[in-house]
């Protein structure tokens, strides 16, 4: 049965990078770099913050390795310790008083008028960091709303209410501008 | 939610991830690293008679913090002659922290010791830790967002939210323990009758809310130390919450600051997300003292499953906390 050999070859290669087999670790987890980045960044709003995350996701991933239950699946088990550790970085306090770089990069954050041009690009900047990520596993990623709750650490409920609150949120916010 | 939307929504995720582009080396940097650092941890392991020793001065240093501490209400212990070590450990930025004293500088000063931005006048803090604790970019905790979680962090805080939920619209209130005055007879601040402030913050536990008399040690670049008197509040956040009904998910005591100045501009606001806390059923044990420019706050933070081991931990943790005013 495929499904069957696919889980022995994957329960193989967890077991040899786990014994510290880097290109078993790195087809394990390797393809799933890209989308933790994409999610830090979503998450994060900094490439370099997600940069960093993406690489203590990888140690956390290695470490937890051993534990992991293949049935789960591999991609919504990574992504979550991403989601995990952006969710630690946005609760570092003692550090994050606003740099003036950070904001120049931001230019239209400090246009001010907050009710006037607005586009859906802003509107999904301005969402929460888990709503972002509920919109990007589920509509850019597509992710089936199950892997999503599994992400994000939430009922399938619970997810689907997110998606659903945030795309009500955009909905509100995406007020057709008369010419 | 039409097709239509939908992939509007892709595409404008796109468009932002397009200016972030993977980095071409990061899937082999981290995949190397991840592995190499198990290989780096094996070959630093300690033989075992010195894991042994370590382990038992390590209990030492437990049994002498938990000794020390005292429960939830009762007066902060401080250090009798406070002297800072000579060379305490330097706090990194991230990583697992082996028991012994940490120092924490400000970050808001300069060489000088002069603020650059909104700041509280100190200098550094240190701390005595016990075997266990691990800390990111200033948050000192143990079982991080877990339902026995304990930590602790130190900020700069002028105002607080009158409504932590909707910080995005509501007014802001000056901290508690800037509503004081100097009582010459005792050498202590008292607090004067005030409406705001944390004592009054919706959603923080039932009210009246009081304020405890606390003390803190201080020294200065003399080495002449003095206790000084601080306030303490106890806060919670509401058990039953869901949280991410709140303004961008997100439950905020006070706002972030920047340049001087506090920012409270919700565009501003959007680019940082501090000061969140994730967790109904979160306490906080908030220590406000009274130093020059902005006060110093110190936030004590539990859930109701941490272990009393570890809370006794915490409280120790404080109470070994020396403010060094330079």
């Amino acid at each position: 049965m495929v499904t069957a050999d696919i889980s022995r070859s994957q329960a193989e290669l967890i077991s040899a990078a786990a014994g510290g087999d880097e290109s078993a670790f790195d087809t394990l987890v390797g393809p799933l770099i890209e989308p933790g980045y994409k999610l830090a960044t979503v998450m994060l709003r900094d490439s370099e913050e997600a940069r960093d995350v993406v690489q203590e996701a990888c140690l956390v991933a290695w470490r937890k390795l051993v534990h992991l239950r293949t049935e789960g699946g591999l991609r919504p088990w990574f992504l979550a310790i991403v989601a995990n550790q952006c969710r630690t970085r946005r609760r570092t306090r003692w550090w994050s008083v606003i740099t003036l770089p950070a904001i120049r990069l931001q230019p239209d954050l400090l246009l001010g008028d907050v009710d006037s041009d607005l586009d859906l690009d802003r509107e999904l900047r301005k969402l929460s960091a888990t709503e972002r990520a509920a919109l990007l596993l589920f509509f850019y990623m597509d992710l089936p709303l199950v892997e999503v709750a599994r992400v994000l650490r939430v009922s399938p409920h619970a997810a689907k209410s997110r998606v659903h609150r945030a795309v009500v949120k955009l909905r509100m916010s995406m007020v057709e501008v008369p010419l | 939610m039409t097709d239509s939307q939908r992939d509007r929504i892709a595409a404008a995720f796109d468009r932002e991830l397009a200016r972030s582009p993977l980095p071409t080396e990061l899937r082999a940097q981290a995949v190397h690293n991840a592995i190499h650092n198990r290989n780096s941890n094996e070959r630093e392991r300690p033989p075992r008679i010195v894991a042994l020793v370590a382990a038992l001065l390590a209990v030492a240093i437990v049994a002498a913090l938990v000794l020390t501490a005292r429960s939830l209400h009762s007066r902060q212990v401080v250090p009798a002659n406070p002297v800072i070590p000579a060379n305490p450990i330097p706090l990194p930025k991230s990583g697992a922290l082996g028991p012994g004293t940490y120092v924490m500088t400000n970050p808001n000063v300069d060489a000088n010791g002069n603020c650059v931005r909104a700041c509280s006048a100190y200098r550094k803090i240190t701390f005595t830790l016990p075997v266990g604790w691990t800390t990111i970019n200033g948050l000192v905790y143990k079982h991080l967002n877990q339902s026995d979680e304990a930590a602790f962090s130190v900020w700069s805080v002028r105002d607080v939210y009158d409504d932590p939920c909707h910080w995005q619209t509501t007014a802001l209130s000056p901290l508690d323990v800037e509503s004081t005055s100097y009582d010459p007879a005792t050498g202590t601040f008292v607090l004067r009758p005030y409406k705001g402030g944390l004592a009054h913050q919706s959603l923080r536990g039932p009210l009246p809310r009081v304020l405890t008399s606390v003390t803190f040690a201080f020294v200065d670049a003399s080495g002449a130390s003095w206790p000084t008197g601080a306030f303490r509040i106890d806060l919670s956040v509401p058990a039953g919450m869901d949280i991410s009904t709140c303004d961008k998910g997100e439950f905020r005591s006070w706002p972030v600051s920047y340049n001087g100045a506090e920012v409270n501009n919700a565009q501003l606001l959007a680019v940082d997300a501090a000061n969140s806390h994730n967790a109904p059923g979160q306490l906080d044990a908030v220590y406000m003292l009274a130093v020059d420019r902005w006060p110093l706050v110190i936030d004590a933070s539990h859930m109701p499953g941490t272990s009393q081991a570890d809370l006794a931990e915490l409280q120790a943790i404080i109470a070994s906390m020396i403010v060094d005013r330079g």
